[in-house]
């Protein structure tokens, strides 16, 4: 996994497979947060993508849909789990209170 | 007439989230920016473009005899978008047009270019807010 620019330092690893991934997001010292608002810091909706395809290996082809559900803080820690459609991957992201954040269906291929 | 840099103080995000570098064109039907990147970007970094180049659309005389402030800021509630041709380069323009603008809720295309070359499109929808409420 090699981490972009802007995820470098954003997120620990505390498990990943194919099926699941979950991670812990950095404090609000982070840059991303600090940018992302000032005053109000959240996780960028795009990154909640990116996030999930860096740490399989995975880069995104199409995003067919993508919601944004529910705001992600500094501190956070995210559970994406992965299942295959007919036509790509259905992922959703949820945090640690089990409310989902995110539901994207993406079609990616290996990197 | 509005130096349309100086619209850049409208952009929310700053850097390195904050992708616009310029502004191009900033009517009521399409915007057009520079974006750059320090990396080749991803499909989601050309959507979160899109988005980011949305603000600069004006509002329209409806939304401002609505009250809605003219530095309202816009949530992303989904994105679709999808590759045309994957590039290495790091800036591009990007293109914003309005497919639906309601009160507090609006949908655009968007549309990447490398020169001429389209490279990505896709759409973004947004909610307004302001101090972290819908309005």
């Amino acid at each position: 996994m090699s981490q972009s620019y802007l995820t470098e330092a954003l997120y620990e690893v505390i498990a990943q497979s194919e099926e699941e991934v979950i991670i812990l997001l950095s404090d609000a010292s982070h840059k991303i947060f600090k940018a992302h608002f000032e005053g109000m810091p959240l996780l960028p909706g795009f990154l909640q993508i990116d996030i999930v395809a860096e740490v399989l290996n995975k880069e995104i082809e199409a995003i067919t849909s993508a919601k944004f559900v529910q705001k992600v803080l500094p501190l956070e820690q995210l559970t994406y789990k992965i299942a295959p459609t007919k036509r790509g991957v259905q992922v959703k992201a949820s945090n640690a209170k089990g409310e989902l954040c995110g539901d994207f269906k993406l079609k990616w291929s290996d990197r | 007439m509005t130096d349309l840099n100086e619209l850049l103080s409208f952009l929310p995000q700053k850097a390195p989230v904050g992708f616009v570098k310029s502004v191009l064109l900033s009517d009521e039907h399409i915007s057009r920016t520079v974006v750059s990147f320090e990396c080749a970007p991803t499909l989601s970094m050309l959507s979160e473009a899109g988005a980011q180049t949305s603000i600069f659309l004006r509002l329209s005389e409806e939304k401002k005899a609505a009250d809605v402030p003219e530095r309202a800021m816009g949530m992303l509630v989904s994105v679709k978008s999808k590759w045309l041709q994957k590039t290495t380069k790091h800036t591009f323009e990007v293109e914003s047009r309005y497919v639906n603008n309601l009160d507090s809720f609006f949908v655009v295309e968007f549309t990447v270019y490398d020169g001429d070359v389209v490279i990505a499109e896709g759409q973004v929808a947004a909610v307004l807010q302001r101090n972290g409420e819908q309005l």
